[in-house]
């Protein structure tokens, strides 16, 4: 299957490349907007292939990914309007789907986009117990009771930030 | 999600750290590091910011944190704020396991720790601040709020480890002109300083500062420091080029002062000024000289006059002519925020040329309304319904608006701020006496997207009134009004949002 993106017979005429996600699925994407990935700028510099496979990322990720690249590529499109485009990305996304778009972002070298997502996660962590984001993050607590209750008296060194502003 | 379920062990590091940078409370950040070892150890690394307060013994909590967070590059010692944990008991009891010489703190009551740092205080020392510039050289932004033990030697041999300071409050500490003349030596980069109530500084000080590092300086505060005159601000005006924000709160600076800084510092952009001995000529020349200047504030004044204003705080200055106030009328095509509070003097004349003149600096420029969007008149008793129906039909954009204790206000003026401003969500007419329940009905007819309302100590006010609003404004989150005019029908639409000022009211 080739999906192309929004754009699809525009960018069909420029030079694309092709990008397969972990599920097998191939994305047509243009490569000006490839190349705002530095690890596909990279391999599409070091081969003529123009099939990539990505073997770590899934489909619901990687067309995230490609949406945003899509987006910042177009030169139609002014600052202010990406700007609010990628504010407008990640809201509402679930903490499950910006963990797997980080990671992508990520392997992608997509440094913007991993700005935005880290942000939004830290925002979504806030004032969350630490059982919420162990949850969330699927770890396991390696800590003894009594090496986690250390941690605990450790930190409580200050005041509670919450009450103060800097400023 | 195939591939994985264990997330954290394909998060890459820098990945995390990405996040943490993001987390900036303490306790949210205190979760990271329970998390596991591993984000332990990566959120030790990246946390760039510790606040200390005053019984928490600063000196040895320094020395203590700074072996913890090894990237610390903001540090806030408030001694205003005590803190009293009884953790620091238990931490120097983990803590003195390893040393016997403080074993002897631990055996009394939490409390026997606090202030005992050795010296027998529980401020910070100057050997404290030689330990925060020893510990912390990455150091950016550093406030030592009320810090009183500290002296110009501790504030020397930290200048000279943190060079690469950005940002110092100095608030309240007792520092004198050698401690100041060695941060503008030392500290090539610094943007922010505030010197307010650092009583023992003179215009050495200041001056030396400003040679040093005024070059990159953008903000300044100086309050209540009687010993700094003029020369101070010539200086400034010479060698702080780059200021963009001045707090001067000062009964020793003159018109000569002001004028040298305003010449020369032309980037201003924020100006707060509390100076018995500044007049308008001064203010003239900020006028002429600072272009970009956005908020003036002018605390007791007798009179000003400026252009490029976009909020303008007149609080309390009982001798502000109405003259003065025409001019910003005429020329501030920028301002959007007025606040006048027991300004008495003030009169219909000023308040229709202010409505006038943005009005018509609005048509030519944008050809929508004008700009203001908040006013807040309280208790400027000698504006009544003309200077408001001037506000209502210059206004449109007018969201929040206080006119209360306008003896003189009537119900003409409210049913043209219904006709003029249907964007107002906040609305202050408590003690005006002569407004009745007709124009508050002409008022919530049109204002629709009302949330807040005062409206205490308004004899023309009634049941029906009240009634009316809270049918009318469905947006309504507020009202301020006494108990016995609110019906059993009305309590039962809106109980909740009605806040009542007396119960016996």
């Amino acid at each position: 299957m080739v999906t192309t993106d929004e754009k699809g017979p525009l960018t069909a005429k420029k030079k694309s490349v092709i990008i397969r996600s972990c599920d097998g699925d191939e994305f047509l994407v243009s490569e000006s907007a490839a190349v705002l990935s530095t690890s596909l700028k990279k391999i599409l510099e070091e081969k003529e292939d123009r099939l990539i496979h990505l073997s770590d990322i899934d489909n619901k990720t990687l067309a995230m990914v490609i949406a945003y690249l899509s987006t910042h590529a177009d030169d139609g499109l002014s600052d202010d309007l990406k700007r609010s485009f990628d504010q407008e990305f990640v809201s509402g996304k679930e903490f499950d789907v910006l963990k797997y778009l980080v990671l992508a972002t990520d392997t992608l070298q997509v440094t913007c986009l991993c700005y935005t997502v880290a942000k939004k996660m830290a925002d979504i962590m806030k004032n969350k117990l630490v059982e919420w984001v162990r949850r969330e993050f699927d770890i396991q607590n390696d800590y003894t009771p009594e090496a986690e209750a250390e941690i605990r008296r450790l930190d409580a060194w200050a005041w509670d930030d919450r009450q103060l502003e800097d400023d | 999600m195939r591939g994985f379920d264990r997330i954290n062990a394909v998060l890459p590091d820098e990945l995390i750290l990405e996040i943490f940078r993001h987390v900036e409370s303490k306790p949210s950040r205190d979760a990271c590091s329970l998390v596991c070892k591993r984000w332990l150890s990566l959120e030790r690394l990246s946390r760039d910011t510790i606040r200390i307060g005053a019984s928490a013994s600063p000196g040895n909590l320094v020395k203590l944190l700074s072996s913890r967070f090894p990237n610390i590059r903001y540090v806030f010692i408030d001694e205003r704020l005590s803190v009293s944990l009884p953790v620091q008991c238990r931490k120097r009891r983990r803590h003195s396991r390893g040393s016997t010489s403080s074993g002897r703190f631990c055996h009394g009551s939490e409390q026997s720790v606090f202030g005992d740092d050795g010296m027998g205080t529980g401020c910070l020392s100057d050997s404290g601040l030689a330990t925060v510039g020893d510990r912390f050289v990455k150091l950016e932004k550093l406030s030592l709020i009320w810090c009183s033990s500290i002296t110009d030697v501790g504030l020397r041999s930290l200048a000279e480890k943190c060079k690469s300071l950005r940002s110092l409050d100095l608030q309240g500490c007792y520092i004198g002109d050698k401690g100041l003349a060695a941060v503008g030596e030392c500290c090539n980069f610094l943007e922010k300083l505030n010197l307010r109530f650092c009583e023992g500084l003179t215009d050495t000080g200041l001056v030396k500062l400003a040679i040093g590092c005024g070059g990159t300086l953008k903000s300044l505060g100086v309050a209540a420091c009687a010993k700094i005159t003029d020369i101070s601000f010539e200086a400034v005006g010479s060698h702080c080029r780059s200021l963009e924000s001045l707090s001067l709160d000062s009964e020793t600076i003159h018109n000569k002062g002001l004028l040298a800084m305003a010449k020369g510092c032309s980037a201003l952009k924020v100006l707060k000024l509390q100076c018995l001995n500044i007049t308008d000529d001064a203010l003239q020349a900020v006028g002429i000289f600072c272009l970009s200047l956005e908020s003036l504030a002018l605390y007791s004044f007798q009179k000003f006059t400026d252009s490029r204003l976009s909020e303008l705080a007149l609080l309390y200055c009982q001798r502000i002519e109405s003259d003065g106030l025409s001019e910003i009328g005429k020329g501030c095509k920028f301002l959007q925020a007025l606040h006048l509070v027991d300004c008495s003097a003030i009169g219909d004349d000023s308040i229709c040329s202010i409505a006038r003149g943005i009005g018509d600096e609005a048509l030519i420029s944008i050809g929508q309304g004008c700009s203001l969007h908040h006013l807040n008149v309280s208790g400027c008793h000698q504006i009544g319904d003309a200077g408001i129906i001037a506000i209502a039909r210059g206004c449109p954009q007018l969201s929040y608006l206080d006119v209360s204790v306008l003896q003189n206000l009537g119900d003409g003026a409210l049913m043209e701020l219904g006709e003029g401003c249907p964007s107002l969500k906040d609305v202050v007419i408590s003690h005006c006496r002569q407004i009745t329940d007709i124009g508050l009905n002409h008022l919530v007819r049109r204002c629709t997207l009302m949330e807040s309302c005062h409206m205490v100590y308004c004899p023309g006010i009634t049941e029906a009134g009240v009634a009316t609003m809270v049918t009318t404004c469905t947006r309504i989150k507020k009202i301020l009004v006494e108990k016995w005019k609110v019906s059993a029908r009305t309590k039962r639409r809106a109980g909740s949002i009605i806040n009542y000022l007396c119960v016996d009211l």
